[in-house]
């Protein structure tokens, strides 16, 4: 990929410097799975650049937290921060709170990302390819069943305060909005907050009810492993149910192996992360960048599932 | 009233660092006596029980129960020797009933191997307690009621029947009726005339004259720190007591206390 | 309702009646609840005339909705876990915020000890230790839990009952250090992948057996031991307790100790159940622990309190999880409703008290 390259390319350019840079990054929160992946990433491709050093903040979810991590960053003279911003409606005082220090956002598209000065930028992914991956590839799967005449189904949201879940759900209910894929029905959605065990009491609330369904859809991964665990529990045959999530973490593709999960969407959070680390390091360098940079998310469904069972 | 003597104090003193609290207490007390302790406030009454009944542990002197001398290392320790004590604020759990109280710290339990999971032994703490009770002489229809719902009186009652419960060999009170009204002072009142017939001695402390005349056989008056009389009943009058309570007339043999 | 009886020298008591116990009155609070869940699957015209508690599509072979009723318990058995301990915590006047964190610091220590060398015959990825510590007898991670969540009790007990910290306070920091442990023991990454027998533990309806039957085991103990008893003697005079002889701080320590251990089997029986342990987990436990102690009638400064009620409470905040679900409610709807259910229990429980005396 073009960006690909041209981030190879800073990267060994940034590398070859001798003066040291510091960034500072703060994380929405340390206990979440994906995110940790991402803060791995960046911290390792920190550590293959020489001269360059990463401090790493956890903001707890708590976006007045974050702000003052940002003015502290400000304070002790870093050369760049990241933000993985905790609540996406707070882009404006996140960029204020930077100043003039050159600022990246990763993975979180926060509100104001059309009108970030010539000192900040956004990596991330587009939650509408996310959403609508998942949920198309479910869409041909039921056909394929022969139940193109009808399905009914559940969606399971995230934590409903995070951008990414309410667009992820946006894209579910787009996709099966089209022509092609309004035989689908949702017969109710409810928020399992990202996580697996919440997940796993929603689906089998959802079936003490005896509805019949054909597929379940989750904003991640966690919430589809929790779904199919309520599921084959209650002796379901996972082949009659079709599975649908987002992250493809290794967990999810170790599920996916062994037959019960049906298709994932992989967010490169290693990519990501690093992403950052390199548009923060050339903004630094003053070097002219693209403000938004979308990383894109590829499709994993068992067929092609083997290609990122050591990525995530 | 027989010769046998319950308890002996000689020299019993207490400082609180330069605060010379109780000095030189020399104090006997013959089975069946019922004796009050009267004094101002500070004059040593409240420091005196404490280190008879191990709550405090004395500067000097010593005591002698029952013709032994002991030396009680807490509270435990002298009810486990046999005296029993009656605070002013009563040490009874609200929630509790009166079995589960009189009881509390001494459960009749089965299953001992089970430590601190052994079981209770409802059947005969109840038992016990009714017995207790009637002992005493207090009559409460419903001993499963939790302490809670009874009134001051009431409490008070339940507090002195576990001196009857557990065979107290001596039983001491502590301003029992400070905080009663008067139909109440009068149940309890006639509770410690049950023990006296019984032959039960008791150490009273009180600031109430009128109760003390009415009770006791005898009346020991600190002041300062020090007893300064030893009266009995019959060759004294309130009047005579509040005087050397507070100080106007000495007994020639404490007359050190005078100073 | 005076009764007088004369005793010896004109005595007279009042006898009080024998009262209703508390208990009665969450049973009958829950029966409404579920009867306003059946009729709101009746009248709401989305709803299809579903039954919330009856079987109307036959497929069980009793009147009433198995898969239902299971689910009512099965999700707040293993917060229920946690009252358990809770409500004794209470009991003595006290009160233990860190079990959320417990929870997930003792998932994710004993999960590591859990972990199964081969997943769909590869090499498990998220192995933390070893392979010494691979498939080991399940034995080995409950017991380490267990004693995990002994040293945190330990520690909590002996910061209220021998540095007399607040245990407002205490619990609290021990709620931040065992959020730090959780985080720190994998640097945030899950563990996952257990072996079957750990899996055992938090499988179908395990969880609601264990809770129950610890739920008749701590019945049991805080009724007819004497642990039970010094237990609810701290809380409702220490004082007096001090004075009766009991070694009231050991004993509060021990009544810590049994409180997270109860939490930390609850973290390893969660683990189970979600075959993973993550550092999020277990967000809110102690909250809504101590809500189902509160529901079930206990007093918070001590005293008062009973296994019957918190299991009751367990029940109602099941019924309303099962019920918002049923009728298609958002779930912020259900947290408004929870808040609002527990000042209410407060309330009446204060009513009550005040008619009583």
């Amino acid at each position: 990929m073009k960006k690909t390259l041209i981030f190879a390319g800073l990267a060994s350019l940034l590398a070859t410097t001798a003066m040291a840079q510091e960034i500072g990054a703060t994380i929405s929160r340390f206990d979440d799975n994906w995110l940790t992946v991402m803060r791995n990433g960046m911290t390792e491709h920190a550590d293959s650049l020489d001269g360059v050093s990463l401090q790493m903040e956890d903001a707890t979810d708590d976006l007045a937290k974050q702000i003052d991590q940002v003015k502290n960053f400000v304070a002790s003279g870093v050369d760049a921060i990241i933000v993985n911003i905790v609540d996406t409606s707070a882009g404006a005082a996140i960029t204020e709170a930077a100043g003039g220090t050159p600022l990246v956002f990763v993975n979180r598209e926060p509100d104001n990302v059309n009108d970030l000065p010539p000192t900040q930028a956004f990596v991330a992914s587009n939650e509408i390819e996310s959403g609508t991956l998942s949920a198309f590839q479910i869409c041909n799967n039921l056909r394929a069943d022969g139940k193109a005449g009808g399905a009914r189904g559940y969606l399971m949201n995230g934590q409903l305060s995070n951008q990414a879940a309410v667009q992820r759900s946006k894209d579910v209910h787009d996709v099966i909005g089209m022509d092609m894929c309004n035989f689908m029905t949702i017969i109710d959605e409810q928020t399992a907050n990202w996580s697996r065990d919440e997940a796993q009491d929603l689906m089998t609330n959802w079936m003490s009810s005896g509805e019949p369904f054909d597929f379940v859809l989750a904003n991640n991964d966690e919430m589809a492993i929790g779904a199919i665990q309520a599921m084959k529990a209650a002796g379901m045959d996972m082949a009659s149910v079709q599975v649908g999530g987002v992250d493809a973490s290794q967990d999810a593709l170790l599920t996916m192996q062994s037959g019960d999960y049906d298709v994932t969407v992989f967010q490169d959070a290693f990519g990501q992360g690093a992403g950052s680390v390199d548009t923060a390091l050339a903004l630094v360098k003053g070097m002219a960048v693209d403000q938004k940079v979308y990383i894109p998310f590829v499709l994993v469904t068992p067929a092609n599932m083997g290609d990122f069972l050591s990525k995530n | 009233m027989s010769d046998e003597v319950v308890l002996r104090t000689q020299d019993l003193t207490k400082y609180y660092g330069g605060v010379h609290a109780l000095e030189g207490a020399n104090f006997e007390m013959k089975k069946g006596e019922h004796i009050a302790i009267m004094g101002d406030n500070g004059a040593g009454k409240s420091t005196f029980v404490r280190q008879i009944t191990g709550v405090e542990q004395r500067t000097r002197g010593d005591v002698w129960l029952y013709g032994e001398e002991v030396s009680f290392a807490g509270p435990l320790d002298a009810r486990e020797a046999g005296i029993e004590t009656v605070f002013q604020t009563l040490a009874l759990a609200d929630d509790l009933d009166v079995p589960d109280n009189l009881f509390l710290g001494r459960e009749k339990t089965f299953a001992d191997w089970l430590g601190p999971f052994r079981f209770l032994d409802y059947k005969a703490m109840r038992k016990a307690t009714l017995a207790g009770l009637e002992k005493t002489g207090v009559k409460i229809p419903n001993i499963k009621n939790t302490i809670r719902n009874m009134s001051g009186g009431q409490r008070q009652c339940v507090a002195i029947a576990r001196t009857a419960t557990f065979h107290s060999r001596l039983t001491i009170m502590d301003e029992p009726t400070a905080a009663l009204g008067v139909q109440e002072t009068a149940q309890v009142e006639n509770i410690i005339r049950t023990l006296k017939e019984a032959g039960e001695p008791l150490i009273l402390v009180s600031h109430n004259m009128r109760q003390v005349m009415d009770l006791v056989d005898r009346i020991i008056v600190f002041r300062r720190g020090r007893i300064c009389a030893n009266l009995r009943k019959e060759d004294t009058n309130g009047e005579d007591v509040v005087a050397y309570i507070t100080g106007a007339k000495t007994q020639p043999e404490y007359a050190d206390a005078a100073a | 309702m005076t009764d007088t009886s004369h005793g010896v020298g004109g005595l007279t008591f009042d006898k009080t009646k024998r009262s209703w116990p508390n208990e009665m009155n969450i049973f009958f609070a829950l029966l409404i609840i579920v009867i306003i869940f059946e009729i709101l699957g009746q009248i709401l015209p989305y709803m299809n005339g579903q039954s919330f508690l009856f079987d109307t599509r036959g497929r069980f072979d009793t009147i009433f909705n198995e898969a239902r009723l299971q689910i009512i318990i099965l999700q707040v058995a293993i917060i229920g876990i946690i009252a358990l301990g809770v409500t004794q915590v209470i009991i003595t006047a006290g009160i233990d915020l860190s079990s959320g964190p417990l929870v997930a610091a003792t998932a994710m220590i004993a999960m590591s000890f859990a972990q199964t060398e081969l997943v769909n015959g590869n090499p498990n990825p998220k192995a933390i230790f070893g392979l010494w510590a691979m498939d080991l007898p399940v034995i080995v991670p409950v017991v380490v839990g267990l004693l995990f969540g002994a040293m945190i009790g330990a520690i909590n007990g002996t910061f209220v009952a021998y540095f007399r910290i607040p245990p407002f306070i205490a619990t609290l920091g021990m709620f931040l250090i065992c959020r730090g442990i959780a985080l720190w023991w994998s640097a945030g990454r899950p563990v996952s992948f257990p072996t079957e027998s750990y899996k055992f533990i938090g499988s179908g309806m395990m969880p609601v057996v264990w809770f129950l039957s610890l739920a008749v085991i701590f019945h049991i103990i805080l009724r007819y031991t004497v642990y039970g008893k010094h237990t609810y003697a701290i809380g409702s005079n220490e004082e007096a307790a001090r004075m009766s002889g009991i070694n009231v701080r050991r004993h509060k320590v021990m009544v810590y100790m049994i409180a997270s251990m109860l939490a930390a089997f609850a973290g390893v029986v969660l683990s189970a159940k979600a075959s993973t342990a993550q550092a999020g987990m277990g967000e809110f436990y102690e909250l809504f622990a101590i809500a189902m102690a509160v529901i079930g009638g206990i007093s918070l400064t001590g005293g008062r309190g009973s296994i019957i009620g918190t299991v009751l409470g367990a029940m109602v905040l099941g019924v309303i999880r099962s019920g918002f679900t049923f009728v298609k409610l958002d779930g912020s709807y259900q947290l408004m409703a929870m808040g609002g259910i527990i000042i209410a229990a407060v309330i009446l429980d204060q009513y009550r008290q005040r008619n009583r005396a």
